[in-house]
């Protein structure tokens, strides 16, 4: 058992290499792919989730089920609103004429 | 724990209650942090220039180093529930022990870290470093920066108190049955802290510099 979380820990930090050797390239999804492996290695290889009991697998899935209905309803409205931009280019944008100052003391 | 295991079943099933308490509680947690990474996210899409500046402006070798630390650190504790299943308190001990030194050690870099930055003037608000257009992303970054690393390091306490808890107990239960369950349960904690601060590394350091 020893040498297989001595493994996982040598795994993890060529990992680590790579994630640094892939963000000097340049490529962004190689740095998610990375950091998403490592994090799979250490639910396996140290937290030992296959191992775990059927109802804490079902509360890890569970957890990650919902941490996809949060990202993906909590992202929704700026990654496809097409009536007016999101962001720094709203800021940078002139004030629309139609639309008086606010005044209001 | 008592070795009568009312009101379960059996030790066996006393036993996976803790884990599955232990995961339960984990669950929430993915929760919590996940509307962290929500903020990450949407504000990297759409603040992306000055995101990234701010990303530009972290210190690589030192989240690099607290990354290996880590790592270490939680290889380190799981040897200490290992030793716990073959009956060894010693190895608890040396690990527990070690695996809280490194853990220590992170903190006291990332607090370097944050006095270097607020004398940087990196910390959100009046006189923040960073000007131009591109002012608002990044003072969205470092408000990000702060509160996740802030979040992230209250977790490390906590953890490292939990360990120093599992270290004296198994201090003063020498010569007695050792309990397994609190080393595994307390191991579980640990590696999460780790698992959220491999998600974290990525995104605090290394994306916006692509």
């Amino acid at each position: 058992m020893m040498v297989h979380v001595l493994s996982c820990w040598v795994v993890l930090l060529m990992l680590l290499a790579v994630e640094l050797f892939v963000a000097a390239a340049g490529s962004g999804w190689g740095i998610g792919a990375c950091a998403g492996v490592m994090a799979l290695l250490i639910a396996y290889g140290f937290m030992r989730i296959t191992r775990a009991p059927a109802l804490a697998f079902i509360f890890a899935v569970g957890g990650l089920f919902w941490l996809s209905i949060l990202l993906a309803l909590g992202s929704l409205d700026s990654f496809t609103r097409t009536n007016f931009p999101v962001g720094d280019t709203l800021s940078s944008t002139a004030h629309d004429p139609r639309t008086p100052p606010d005044t209001a003391p | 724990m008592s070795e009568h295991p009312e009101p379960y079943d059996s030790p066996q099933h006393r036993d996976e209650t803790a884990i599955a308490g232990m995961w339960l509680f984990l669950a929430s947690e993915i929760l919590l942090f996940g509307g962290l990474f929500l903020i990450f996210v949407v504000y990297s899409h759409s603040h992306a220039a000055g995101w990234a500046l701010g990303v530009r402006h972290t210190s690589l070798v030192i989240g690099g180093i607290n990354t290996v630390l880590l790592l270490t650190s939680s290889m380190v504790y799981i040897l200490g529930v290992e030793a716990a299943r073959n009956g060894n308190a010693r190895g608890i001990i040396q690990a527990g022990l070690g695996a809280a030194a490194l853990g220590m050690t992170f903190l006291c870099l990332k607090g370097w870290e944050w006095h270097t930055e607020f004398g940087e003037h990196l910390f959100p608000g009046p006189g923040f470093a960073i000007g131009g257009p591109q002012a608002g992303g990044a003072q969205l970054f470092y408000s990000f920066y702060f509160l996740s690393t802030a979040l992230h390091g209250l977790h490390m306490l906590v953890g490292i108190g939990l360990i120093a808890w599992v270290c004296l107990r198994t201090y003063r239960g020498r010569g007695r049955l050792l309990q397994v369950m609190p080393v595994e349960v307390v191991g579980l904690y640990w590696s999460f802290v780790d698992l959220v601060w491999i998600l974290l590394f990525p995104v605090l350091y290394l994306i916006g510099r692509v």
